[in-house]
């Protein structure tokens, strides 16, 4: 049952993000029908040309109507076309979405695998000098913006002692790079807050009576306090991926990835609204869809959550 | 119980990163062989539809052929047609087709197909923007491989405009379905496309092309977004060709950077355009046409070029580069800040480097810019500001989207603004009917307008001898200098760059192509 509630509250987020887009698409400034007219033809907008515009938009139909007329196009799968390419927006968005979830995920799968690892290695010998450089590597990752990271490794990495492509997804060599500027900052973050709660973990009682017990300190981190940040973990990776899969607009750019990332920003320099319209619904499903994710994992691995207690 | 379910998450991040591999290597491979070229491209190229103003122009131009090309200052060149005649009262034009052309379906090249073509735009509101749509009135077949297009007026951009990309290039008429659809981009042209996706394209040869040997077995297109990774792209040898500016624009920056690099060559000619500040002649205080010729007094047009732009242009002196046909001879104004503060104090404008007035009022303008519209230009305001600034003119430099920019621009809402003519094919008579015309459209703005330059402008347009064409634009000229109608600032240079496979490439006649030597054989 709240799993049910969960959904159904998710399906009002959702409708009120795509109303909320739709409102804001409105209130921008400038003539929708004037920026189809000058995408369209090159230029020129004639009162003749903007009326046939309008018309075949509906865009002399009320805002409730449009807004109406687009959701059950969308709940249907027809997003409508892109102004500047002709091109049906669904099929540019599913062509190009598999990019960006694999630069995403695989950047995601990079943060956390070495996010995790610097905090586990780190909680193994609190204090000592590898946890001391750990979360000075970490504070480095946090640091270091990705467009920045991405032209250092390009440097060194391409151009430099040439071992990796600049561009190019076509390989699984393509994709290294881009995976390590965009999972980097995920990687620090993700090491420093795991330190941090495995830290408030081990002065738990139960981690004393372990080791009271004669475990010993790997077997008390791995069995004793990560599974119990095991929860909050969760939640971070799923903030994570939030915020990598906003990222990639820019790492998309620099490694030349044809994702959703760019197609969004262009979109928006261009005032192509089908298109601006379509990626705010999607990255607001995006963060929905990944919010109960994360719910369902939470329930999955923590019976307190399951039994709706607060307490982490 | 604690170790399987750890044993979970582990097995799960496993199959996640096999998936996301298998992902990453599922998508096309694009290694490069001897016979293959590949270009960097900023965008997809969208529907190639010639009749679709959306389309990529150098992509469009490798499948579609015109009946005219476009070549080097200006001349006009057979193409599709082997040979034209213009009547000598101007009201018709008859075009003798090339023999033994097909387009790629098989489908004969001959006066049928070149008005089934003309039918497809001639007349149409979508595409009013081009002069011979709105002057062209009939169509006939006078000929099994000869069209005769007859005109309400004679039009002296005809034969130009008959070389654009858009939408006047030739399609088989087997390219739509029988309710009209476009079904896909079949032409004349030496290439013919395999692959159009978010990843880029593929061309292959037309074993059909009339016009010589394709030199190359695949022409790969990569989309890289980010102009920087184009340039890195290139030094690292994934790509062969950038540059242009409809497939992959070089900023100066860039170009300066890479003629520093090994391995790469930076290909660079006179430019086609012309950037200029430009006027609202209409109200506040650049309606004052000494405020105008002070203004265009004091910018040092070769610090902007030399500063700016990195030497990648050079300083215009009137409204076309010396490459436009009927280009002007006379040049505006030189640099000369003295004689710029004489002009303001005898208009009345008092003071000095701290501030003007006149009759109370504050010598202030704004100075619209949009870099969506015309990238860099954000930058180049504050060279403009800085100079006006050393004459007492106090500027407010205001950032805008393009939307917001072309809002403003057509309804006259600024003091200052950049503009940039269109370049060739379209000019000299594009960026005049456009930008000047005050009959015409103003939603890209309008530079300057008097009734000196209309009349002007109407008499280019049916003008028939060179003489009378010369004439028309000499006019044209005369009035934008006597009144300073918009002070010239650079002509950007054509800027390309090429890896080891072409070393001895040399640019297309406009930015709107890719050059026909370095891809077909003779």
């Amino acid at each position: 049952m709240p799993l049910l509630r969960r959904l159904l509250s998710s399906v009002g987020v959702l409708l009120f993000a795509s109303f909320l887009s739709f409102i804001l698409i409105k209130l921008a400034p400038g003539d929708l029908a004037q920026s189809i007219a000058q995408l369209r033809t090159g230029a020129v907008g004639s009162p003749k040309l903007l009326a046939q515009i309008r018309l075949e938009y509906g865009l002399n139909d009320p805002f409730i109507v449009q807004y109406g007329r687009w959701l059950i196009d969308a709940l249907q799968g027809n997003l409508g076309r892109s102004i500047q390419t002709n091109i049906p927006i669904a099929q540019d968005v599913s062509a190009r979405a598999g990019m960006t979830f694999a630069l995403a995920g695989g950047a995601l799968l990079f943060g956390a695998v070495t996010g995790i690892g610097l905090a586990l290695a780190g909680a193994l010998r609190p204090g000592g000098t590898l946890d001391r450089i750990l979360r000075y590597v970490g504070l480095f990752a946090v640091s270091i913006p990705g467009f920045a990271l991405a032209l250092i490794l390009i440097l060194l990495f391409a151009l430099k002692l040439r071992w990796l492509p600049v561009t190019g997804t076509g390989t699984l060599s393509g994709w290294i790079l881009p995976w390590i500027a965009l999972g980097l900052a995920s990687a620090g973050t993700i090491a420093r807050v795991l330190r941090s709660s495995l830290a408030d973990a081990m002065n738990q009682t139960f981690v004393t009576t372990a080791l009271s017990r004669g475990y010993t300190m790997r077997q008390v981190v791995f069995r004793e306090a990560f599974p119990s940040v095991l929860t909050g973990l969760f939640a971070v990776l799923g903030v994570q991926f939030g915020q990598l899969f906003i990222s990639t607009v820019v790492i998309e750019a620099i490694f030349g990835i044809t994702g959703l990332g760019q197609y969004f920003f262009h979109a928006a320099q261009f005032r192509d609204l089908p298109v601006v319209q379509s990626s705010l619904f999607l990255f607001a499903l995006v963060f929905v869809g990944q919010s109960l994710i994360v719910d369902f994992l939470q329930r999955l691995v923590d019976p307190r959550v399951r039994r709706g207690s607060s307490t982490a | 119980m604690l170790k399987i379910r750890l044993s979970h998450v582990i097995a799960a991040a496993v199959g996640a990163a096999i998936l996301l591999t298998t992902t990453a290597c599922s998508a096309q491979s694009t290694q490069s062989t001897s016979k293959t070229l590949t270009l960097a491209v900023g965008h997809p190229l969208g529907e190639l539809n010639p009749r679709v103003m959306a389309g990529d122009f150098p992509g469009l131009d490798l499948i579609f052929e015109p009946l005219i090309r476009y070549g080097r200052d200006g001349t006009l060149e057979p193409a599709l047609a082997a040979k034209w005649k213009v009547a000598t009262d101007g009201l018709s034009a008859t075009f003798d087709l090339r023999k033994n052309v097909v387009f790629t379906d098989g489908t004969p090249f001959d006066g049928a197909a070149a008005k089934w073509n003309f039918d497809q735009w001639v007349g149409k509101a979508d595409y009013s923007s081009i002069g011979a749509s709105q002057f062209i009135t009939g169509v006939n077949v006078t000929g099994p491989l000869q069209v005769t297009l007859t005109l309400s007026k004679p039009y002296s951009g005809l034969l130009q405009e008959l070389s654009l990309v858009r939408p006047v290039r030739f399609s088989s008429p087997a390219s739509v379905d029988s309710a009209g659809k476009f079904t896909g981009p079949i032409g004349t042209g030496p290439y013919s496309i395999t692959r159009n996706d978010n990843q880029g394209a593929t061309f292959v040869p037309n074993k059909k092309y009339w016009g010589g040997t394709p030199k190359y077995d695949s022409l790969v297109w990569r989309i890289i977004d980010d102009s920087g990774s184009r340039s890195l792209a290139l030094r690292a040898g994934e790509v062969d060709l950038i540059g242009g500016d409809w497939l992959s624009p070089i900023s100066p920056v860039e170009a300066s950077q890479l003629a520093k690099a090994s391995g790469v060559k930076v290909v660079t000619e006179p430019g086609l355009n012309t950037l200029l500040l430009g006027f609202n002649a209409t109200t506040g205080p650049a309606s004052e046409s000494q405020v105008r010729s002070a203004i265009a007094s004091a910018i040092d047009t070769k610090v902007v070029a030399k500063v700016y732009f990195r030497g990648y242009a050079k300083p215009a002196t009137a409204l076309y580069p010396p490459a436009i046909a009927n280009s002007p001879t006379d040049t505006f104004a030189t640099f000369d800040l003295a004689k710029a503060k004489s002009a303001l104090q005898a208009a009345g404008w008092v003071g000095d480097k701290s501030g003007r007035t006149k009759a109370g009022a504050k010598l202030s303008m704004n100075l619209l810019v949009s870099d969506a519209v015309l990238p860099g230009s954000r930058l180049l305001s504050q060279q403009i500001q800085a100079s006006l600034q050393e004459l007492g003119i106090a500027v407010q430099i205001q950032t805008v989207d393009s939307t917001t920019y072309f809002d403003r621009v057509s309804r006259g809402a600024y003091d200052l603004t950049f503009y940039q003519t269109y370049g060739a094919p379209y000019d000299p008579l594009s960026t005049l009917t456009f930008l000047f015309d005050s009959a015409g459209d103003p939603s890209e703005g309008r530079i300057y307008a008097s009734d000196a330059i209309d009349a002007g402008i109407a008499a280019a347009r049916v003008a028939i001898t060179p003489a009378e064409t010369s004439a028309a634009y000499s006019s044209i000229y005369a009035a934008m200098k006597k009144d300073t109608a918009f002070v010239p600032l650079v002509w950007p240079s054509r800027i390309w760059a090429t890896g080891a496979k072409l070393p001895n490439f040399s640019l297309a006649p406009t930015e709107y192509g890719l050059p026909l030597s370095t891809l077909v054989g003779k």
